[in-house]
């Protein structure tokens, strides 16, 4: 077989590679946005019932605890608290990450307009209770921090 | 037949008995009762605390109630309201059997609930049973938010009182108890002193105390209602409650669309993937 085209068999392999890679890249994406949106929608449930108040006996043990005078914070209103705070905060975490990836997978980079849309999605879910809002935004400030000066600054020295 | 006679009488006499008790026992249940429950202060004029019955008291027949004693020995009272410019006045008209010393207190709230009560103005009038020897003194008390006791305001505000006996020949044997009470006190201890402002209506008691035995707030209580009542509908706003449960829920809702719409597009999103890799084969 010529040299001439050796090589350019060669060099047509090598594009399949790339592209085969780029396809695998882009299926692990795929996969990887579908399950942090499973995530979040695990989290968006548990959000929806617990700020939306969906269970009445919680609401009342939570209420009757949250009206005893005992002076220290009842551990049921502290574990009522962390649920409603945190399943925000993971549903910000997991939806951030899926989006991420999606905007990648279409050739974008998650822009600051879409980051503040999911923002208030998220927090709007806390404001009927000024605790959960707080621990929430505190929350979603320090993903924010370390999404963009830690992993920010980690794909930085991969690439 | 002797003991069947003393069994018929001892049987009339528990009869007797049982059925006054009962009978007495249904009076006091009914107990004595304001004429009116509602009263209206009008508009009066500016009044010396003297214990006279000006004519302003009388030019209206909304602003007075009347209450009887069921004991016949006991007299009855009346109770008149008026305002003018920052003051509230009151005059209970009393008629009972004179007594040494006297006392009426007037119980004001500064609401329309009777758990509101707080604040006491009390007129004492001392030699009541002589006319013309008697003298009176005003005393301002509140109760503490944690006190079931009365206390003295010391900082005594914008309270008057004077009794006296009627001055003419036809009400000689009536005691009149004027009150002037400031509406809305300056003072900084509101704690202590009723705020009243036109247009409401607040809960009232009238206390009477004959030196023989302790007070005794007369069995009703009472609404006055300070100036027109049509402006209080207009003029009081109430509380405007948000329904939090509807509104999170509301908001929940929008937010679990735009996800599920977020979803859509991520899941249609794999056949461009799919297309990628057809292209591939």
């Amino acid at each position: 077989m010529p040299k001439i085209q050796k090589e350019a068999k060669k060099r047509k392999e090598k594009v399949r590679d790339l592209e085969s890679q780029k396809i695998q890249l882009k299926q692990k994406m795929f996969s990887s946005s579908v399950k942090t949106y499973l995530f979040a929608a695990i989290f968006l449930i548990i959000s929806f019932i617990f700020n939306g108040q969906l269970i009445p006996k919680w609401v009342d043990i939570v209420s009757i605890a949250l009206g005893a005078d005992s002076g220290a914070i009842s551990p049921i209103v502290l574990l009522d608290l962390l649920i409603k705070s945190f399943s925000i905060i993971l549903f910000f975490f997991f939806s951030f990450v899926s989006i991420g990836n999606w905007r990648e997978l279409s050739g974008y980079i998650l822009t600051w307009k879409e980051m503040t849309i999911l923002l208030v999605f998220s927090l709007i879910q806390a404001t009927t209770d000024g605790s959960v809002f707080i621990i929430s935004s505190i929350g979603i400030v320090i993903i924010l921090f370390y999404m963009y000066f830690i992993q920010g600054k980690i794909e930085k020295e991969i690439f | 037949m002797m003991s069947r006679k003393r069994n018929s009488i001892t049987y009339l006499l528990v009869l007797v008995i049982f059925s006054t008790s009962f009978l007495s026992i249904l009076t006091f249940a009914q107990g004595a009762t304001w004429s009116e429950t509602e009263i209206t202060s009008n508009v009066g004029s500016a009044l010396n605390i003297d214990g006279i019955m000006e004519d302003s008291w009388t030019n209206t027949n909304i602003n007075f109630t009347h209450f009887e004693f069921e004991s016949s020995e006991a007299g009855s009272i009346t109770l008149y309201v008026q305002h003018y410019g920052d003051y509230l006045y009151f005059l209970i008209i009393a008629k009972f059997l004179a007594v040494a010393d006297e006392t009426f207190s007037i119980y004001l709230s500064d609401s329309n609930s009777t758990e509101d009560i707080f604040d006491k103005k009390q007129i004492t009038m001392t030699n009541a049973s002589e006319s013309g020897n008697e003298s009176s003194n005003a005393l301002d008390l509140y109760k503490p938010e944690d006190s079931d006791e009365y206390s003295i305001d010391l900082e005594d505000e914008g309270f008057e009182g004077v009794a006296r006996y009627g001055t003419n020949e036809t009400n000689t044997d009536y005691r009149y108890y004027e009150y002037k009470i400031k509406m809305a006190p300056s003072n900084e201890s509101a704690s202590e002193d009723t705020e009243i402002i036109g247009y409401f209506n607040y809960v009232i008691q009238i206390g009477y105390n004959s030196s023989s035995g302790g007070e005794e707030e007369l069995t009703d209580t009472l609404l006055v209602q300070v100036g027109p009542k049509v402006l209080a509908e207009d003029v009081r706003i109430g509380e405007y409650d948000i329904d939090t449960k509807l509104y999170i829920n509301v908001v929940l809702i929008i937010v679990t669309v735009i996800f599920g719409s977020f979803g859509i597009a991520l899941i249609s999103s794999k056949s461009k993937i799919g297309n990628l890799k057809q292209q591939e084969l």
